[in-house]
C-alpha cells in the first residue's frame, strides 16, 4: 500500500493513495536514517561485506570442525609446512617459522582484531560522552578544566603512547589492549559531544525542560544526548577502523598482542624479516584482511554521516 | 589581533605543563621504573648500582626529579641519554635532519598532487575523475601505513630490485654513515652521486607517506571546494556574468583554501608520527627509529625528550593554525 521506494532524503513522510483514503505515514528518525543509509551507493554493500567478515571470522572454530583440512586451530601447525606458498593444502600459504596456515590465522586472528576495535571504542564512547556532556552542559570553568585535559590527550600521538602504555600494563592481553586503546581514543569523542552540547543546551526545548524542573541528569541523557547522537555514531565507527589499524601496527612491531595469541597484527609479527626472501603471501594476506575490513568500516561511517545529517553536501 | 595571539599563547601554557607532568609521572609508572634500565647490565654490584642511581639523581623525591627535568628542558641539554651516552638534545638534533628530509619531500609531493586533484574532483563532481579520486582516497585511507610500506618494499626492492631495501644512504658508496664528518666531506666532493643515492633511498618511504597524505588531503580539499561552490556569493558572481575562470579561481577557490591552509598547519606535526611508522619499516635513521630504539632500551630521558618535542610541535602548530586562520579570514573576530 505504501510505496516506500519513493522516499528520498528530504521528505518526512510518504503520501499514499489507496482508493479514496489518503494515509500519511510518518517515519521515525530511526526509520529515516535506515532508509537513507540503504540508499547510499556503497554503505549497504560495505555493511553486508563487514557482516560476512564478522561471521566468517567468529565462526572459525566451526569451520575448523567442518573443514579440518583447510582451517587449522592456531595450536595446530607443522614445522614441515613452514614457508610454503599458497596451495590447495594451504590456501594462502604458511608462515616461515612455525608453519602456521595463514588463512586459518586470519580467521582466528580476526576475532581479536575486531574485538579490540569495537571494545576499545565502547570504552572510549562511555568516557568521551560523559566527559564531553559534562563539559558542554555545565560550561564555564569546569568546561575549561575538562577541555585542557582533553587537549593533553589529543596532543600526544597515540601511536607513541601505545607501546609505552603496553609496558605499563605488562603482558599484553586483548582486554588490556582494548582498554589502552579506549583510554587513548575518548578525547576526540568528548570534543564532538561537548561542541554539540554547547549549542544544544541553549535551545528552547532544553530551556523548557529546565523550566519544567526536569532533573539535570535526565536533561543531559534524555533531552540533549539523542540530538547529538549522529556525530557520535560516526566518530565511533571511524574510531573502530582507526584502532584496528593501530592494533595491527603495534602488534606487528611486537608491542601489542604477541604470538601464540593471534590477531591480524601479531600474525604479521616477524614477517618483515623474511620479506627479502620473497615470502610475499605472509605479509600480503593478513594486511589485505585489515585493509578490507577498514575500508568497509570507513564506507559505513560515511554512509552513516550522510544518513544522520541530510543537509550534508556530498 | 595581538591580544588574541597573547590569549592563545597563555592558553597553551597550562596544556604544555599538563603534558609534561603526564609524560614524566606516566613514565614512572612503567614497571621497574628508570632503574630497570640498568638492571640488564649484569655483573653490577649493589654498591655500583647505588652509585649509578645516585649519580643520575634517581634517589631524589619524584617532584624534585620532575622540576630538575623541566629545568633542563628549558635551559639545558634535556638531560642525558644513558643509551646513547650523549645529551638528549644532541641526539635528537642529530636525528632530526633525516626525518625533516623525508617529511618535507613527502609532504611537498603530496600537496602538489592532492590539492589540484581535490579541486578538479569538486569542479567535476560525479565525473569519472571524481569517482577515481574518491576511490583512491578511500583505498589510501584504509590501508595500514606500515603494510603499504611493506608492499611497496616487496614490489620495488624484492621482486623488481631497482630500489634499496632501506636506510638513507649506501654506506659502501661514501664509506661513512649519513651526516658524519666523513660523509659530509664525501658528499661535497661527489654531490651528484650523493644526491642520486639519497633520492633512490627516499623514493619508497616518501611515496608511502605521500599516498596516505594524498588520500586524506584530496578529500579535504574536495569537500571544502564543494562547500565553497554552493555558497550564495558564488551564485552571485555567476549571475553578474563573470567568466567561469574568475568565479572559480577568485571567488570559490580563495575561500575554499582557508580551511585547507589551517588543516595543513595542524597536519604538519602529525606527519612526525606518520614518519614513525614509515621509518620503522625502512630503517630510516630519523626520529621515529630513534623512538623505537629508545623504547627497546627503555632510555626514558630520551623517550621523554622525543615525546615532549612532538607535543610542543603540535601545540605550536595548532596555535599557528588558529592565528593564521584569524589572519587570513577577515570574518573571524579576535574578540
Amino acid at each position: 500500500m505504501l510505496d516506500t521506494r519513493q522516499i528520498g532524503g528530504e521528505s518526512l513522510g510518504a503520501v499514499a493513495h489507496a482508493g479514496e483514503d489518503v494515509a500519511i505515514k510518518q517515519f521515525s528518525f530511526r526509520e529515516l536514517t535506515y532508509r537513507r543509509f540503504m540508499n547510499h551507493p556503497t554503505a549497504k554493500w560495505a555493511a553486508l561485506t563487514l557482516l560476512l567478515i564478522v561471521v566468517v571470522c567468529y565462526g572459525a572454530p566451526i569451520w575448523h570442525l567442518i573443514f579440518p583440512n583447510f582451517i587449522q586451530a592456531p595450536d595446530q601447525y607443522s614445522l614441515l609446512d613452514a614457508g610454503q606458498g599458497p596451495s590447495l593444502r594451504h590456501l594462502l600459504g604458511t608462515d616461515s617459522y612455525n608453519g602456521h596456515d595463514i588463512f586459518s590465522l586470519i580467521l582466528y586472528g580476526g576475532r581479536l582484531s575486531l574485538f579490540i576495535g569495537i571494545g576499545s571504542m565502547i570504552i572510549a564512547a562511555l568516557i568521551g560522552v560523559s566527559w564531553g556532556a559534562t563539559a558542554g552542559y555545565f560550561g564555564h570553568s569546569l568546561d575549561a578544566v575538562l577541555m585542557r585535559v582533553t587537549d593533553v590527550f589529543l596532543t600526544i600521538p597515540a601511536l607513541l603512547l601505545v607501546p609505552l602504555a603496553a609496558r605499563v600494563f605488562g603482558e599484553a592481553s586483548p582486554w588490556k589492549i582494548a582498554l589502552i586503546f579506549g583510554l587513548l581514543s575518548w578525547p576526540s569523542i568528548s570534543r564532538i559531544v561537548r561542541s554539540s552540547f554547547l549549542s544544544l543546551r541553549e535551545m528552547q526545548f532544553a530551556e523548557a525542560a529546565r523550566a519544567l524542573g526536569v532533573p539535570t541528569r535526565r536533561i543531559i541523557f534524555r533531552h540533549l544526548l539523542p540530538n547529538a547522537v549522529g556525530p557520535i555514531v560516526v566518530a565511533f565507527t571511524l574510531g573502530i577502523a582507526n584502532n584496528i589499524v593501530l592494533e595491527a601496527f603495534v602488534s606487528f612491531l611486537g608491542f601489542g598482542i604477541q604470538p601464540p595469541t593471534y590477531s591480524w597484527g601479531s600474525t604479521l609479527a616477524g614477517a618483515q624479516g623474511v620479506l627479502v626472501a620473497g615470502n610475499w603471501w605472509w605479509i600480503t594476506f593478513p594486511g589485505l584482511a585489515v585493509a578490507a575490513t577498514v575500508l568497509c568500516i570507513n564506507f559505513i561511517g560515511d554512509g552513516l554521516r550522510d544518513a544522520l545529517d541530510p543537509k550534508i553536501i556530498r | 589581533m595581538l591580544g588574541f595571539i597573547g590569549r592563545r599563547i597563555l592558553q597553551s601554557v597550562p596544556t604544555l605543563f599538563l603534558i609534561s607532568a603526564l609524560l614524566f609521572f606516566g613514565m614512572q609508572m612503567v614497571p621497574g621504573g628508570p632503574e630497570q634500565a640498568f638492571a640488564f647490565r649484569s655483573g653490577m654490584s649493589e654498591a655500583a648500582r647505588q652509585s649509578v642511581i645516585h649519580q643520575w639523581g634517581l634517589d631524589q623525591p619524584l617532584h624534585i626529579q620532575y622540576l630538575k627535568w623541566l629545568q633542563s628542558m628549558f635551559t639545558g641539554n634535556w638531560q642525558f641519554s644513558f643509551f646513547m651516552h650523549r645529551s638528549v638534545r644532541e641526539v635528537i638534533f642529530q636525528r632530526l635532519p633525516a626525518t625533516l628530509i623525508l617529511m618535507v619531500t613527502a609532504y611537498l609531493i603530496a600537496q602538489i598532487i592532492a590539492l589540484p586533484a581535490g579541486i578538479l574532483a569538486a569542479l567535476r563532481r560525479y565525473s569519472f575523475f571524481d569517482q577515481g579520486v574518491t576511490f583512491f582516497s578511500y583505498l589510501g585511507y584504509s590501508m595500514p601505513t606500515f603494510w603499504l610500506g611493506l608492499m611497496l618494499l616487496l614490489l620495488f626492492a624484492v621482486f623488481v630490485p631497482i630500489l634499496p631495501v632501506g636506510g638513507i644512504v649506501n654506506v659502501r658508496l661514501s664509506g661513512a654513515p649519513f651526516l658524519t664528518h666523513d660523509y659530509n666531506v664525501w658528499f661535497l666532493q661527489n654531490p651528484i652521486r650523493g644526491l642520486i643515492d639519497l633520492a633512490s633511498h627516499i623514493i619508497l618511504p616518501a611515496t608511502t607517506i605521500a599516498i596516505v597524505t594524498i588520500a586524506g588531503d584530496s578529500r579535504f580539499m574536495r569537500s571544502s571546494m564543494l562547500d565553497a561552490i554552493h555558497q550564495d556569493y558564488v551564485r552571485t558572481a555567476r549571475a553578474k556574468g563573470l567568466s567561469e575562470r574568475v568565479v572559480v579561481l577568485k571567488h570559490a577557490l580563495r575561500n575554499a583554501l582557508l580551511p585547507v591552509v589551517t588543516n595543513i598547519a595542524i597536519e604538519l606535526p602529525l606527519l612526525f608520527s606518520g614518519a614513525v611508522v614509515t621509518e620503522a619499516i625502512y630503517s630510516w635513521p630519523g626520529m621515529g627509529q630513534l623512538f623505537f630504539q629508545a623504547l627497546e632500551a627503555f632510555d626514558y630521558p630520551l623517550l621523554l625528550g622525543i615525546l615532549s618535542v612532538s607535543a610542543i610541535l603540535i601545540v605550536l602548530f595548532n596555535l599557528l593554525a588558529d592565528v593564521a586562520y584569524a589572519y587570513i579570514d577577515p570574518r573571524i573576530s579576535y574578540a
